[in-house]
């Protein structure tokens, strides 16, 4: 058994789901493990963290259902501590401004047919996008402090392929510029920033390299 | 319950391995092998049993679960494994650059890679892949589907059920099969689909700067949403595509029968090519 497995083990065990015939032998590794003692400490202290955050932002339209299906957190078996803490804050703090700012009808649909003057973001949009920005720098730094046990050429692709959504993001804003309304535009930046936070998920829980 | 470990150890080469334990039908199997290929093949018998070549290769566990690791090497004496496992147990997979062939089992099969290429093949109950780099290949009616990749391609053939697909910029393709949920998302990659659809389906598609390409099965019906902001939009369509007066971009909706199935296709500035029905 490998440490990288006890240690994804960690979550089950502090949700008390730990398979009955594996208990016994994730407690006695714990007992010798200072890295697993440690990651079980922090699972404990983003539990609570977690425990501590309101559970929901009522949606005020149906459209919440779509929103929420494109930002709550896939669900996955062994949903490490901090990823969960993290989506929690992200989820709560984008609702209001997620909700306000894609329900607001489109005031001139002819925006999209003449080029206008490029106006600011709205300020919900913004706020979330703020927002989005702090998860995914939360997201990144985690990355980094992993680079060092990681396979490079992953590490690689992975920053490249950040290169691909940042492009993404700054081509719907640039077309939000002349169109603010736009909802297809809108759900794309939406759905582009959510691509970026799947991927520093996926990238920091990586397994190290041999 | 019986507990064991087994080691197979050799410091200078490679060693054969011929490991058996008995395993509950319903098992677990954990696997974590660094490099190398894997072949894991379901068999209607209670047992798991491992042959091949490896170094260090530890098998514990019990009946109800299965640790499988082999994760200290370089890549130049990798482990060229074939586990034959109950067809019935659920499969967790973990590599780095390990080449995985998963096939003929039925309970669930989870895979964590970052280069290795995943083939699956068959009709376990729940597939869930996450990949950096390598490729995924499933093929088989598989109820639900859910698989997200960096750069790597996703190819999926003769899907059944729920297919729940994410890149960045890998390729995304479907054919065959008959699906009852399709998410597709990818963000330079292209996307090619060409399968039939149960008739409530839920279609979502999109592609931020990719090439999408859709055939539609003869006798489709549901509302299709086609828009693309700055790509451009054409094919066999049944409704004229409406362009905007001024820049690029194109959309076109229309409704084919009665069902109430929905297809949504975007693209942000990836070109829309729509074939048939």
């Amino acid at each position: 058994m490998t440490q990288d497995r006890y240690l994804l083990w960690i979550d089950d065990y502090v949700d008390g789901l730990l398979a009955p015939e594996d208990l016994q032998g994730f407690e006695l590794h714990l007992e010798s493990c200072g890295t697993c003692q440690h990651a079980l400490a922090e699972a404990r202290a983003l539990a609570d963290l977690a425990g501590e955050l309101p559970e929901s932002v009522a949606p005020s339209r149906d459209l919440w259902q779509d929103i929420d299906a494109r930002i709550a957190p896939k669900p996955v078996t062994r949903l490490p501590w901090a990823r969960l803490a993290l989506a929690a804050v992200v989820l709560i703090a984008t609702t209001a401004g997620l909700t306000s700012w894609l329900v607001q009808p489109p005031e001139t649909v002819a925006a999209a047919e003449a080029p206008v003057e490029a106006p600011s973001m709205p300020l919900a949009a913004t706020e979330w996008e703020a927002q989005m920005q702090e998860a995914t720098t939360a997201l990144s730094e985690a990355l980094e402090a992993r680079r060092g046990e990681l396979d490079p050429e992953a590490v690689r692709i992975v920053e490249e392929n950040l290169v691909l959504i940042d492009r993404a993001i700054r081509e719907c804003h640039e077309a939000l510029g002349t169109d603010p309304e736009n909802p297809r535009v809108k759900a794309a930046l939406l759905a582009t920033w959510q691509r970026k936070v799947d991927l520093l998920e996926l990238a920091t829980r990586m397994p190290r390299a041999s | 319950m019986t507990i064991l470990t087994l080691i197979a150890l050799s410091a200078a080469h490679a060693d054969a391995v011929d490991l058996t334990v008995e395993a509950a039908r319903d098992a677990t199997l954990d696997i974590d092998i660094a490099c190398g290929t894997v072949e894991v093949v379901g068999t209607g018998k209670p047992l798991v049993h491992v042959t091949g070549q490896a170094t260090g290769l530890e098998l514990d566990g019990g009946a109800h679960r299965v640790g499988i690791s082999a994760v200290d090497y370089d890549n130049d004496d990798c482990p060229r494994l074939h586990i034959e496992a109950p067809s019935g147990a659920t499969v967790r997979f973990e590599g780095r650059s390990t080449d995985a062939s998963i096939k003929n089992l039925t309970g669930r099969v989870d895979v964590e890679v970052i280069s290795g290429d995943i083939r699956i093949a068959g009709t376990p109950e729940a597939v869930d892949v996450e990949a950096i780099s390598g490729t995924v290949h499933l093929r088989g009616p598989m109820p639900r589907v859910d698989v997200e990749t960096v750069s790597g391609d996703v190819t999926v053939e003769e899907p059944a059920g729920r297919l729940t697909l994410e890149s960045v910029s890998g390729d995304i393709s479907i054919s065959g099969g008959k699906v009852a949920m399709l998410d597709v998302e990818a963000v330079s990659g292209d996307i090619s689909l060409s399968t039939a659809f149960v008739a409530s389906v839920a279609v979502d598609v999109s592609t931020h700067s990719g090439r999408l390409d859709v055939v539609l099965p003869k006798g489709v019906q549901g509302a299709f949403e086609l828009s693309t902001h700055s790509g451009d939009l054409e094919g066999d369509l049944p409704t004229p595509v409406e362009r905007p007066q001024y820049g690029p971009g194109a959309s076109c909706s229309f409704a084919l029968g009665t069902s109430d199935a929905r297809f949504s296709l975007e693209t942000f500035s990836g070109n829309i090519r729509v074939s048939g029905p």
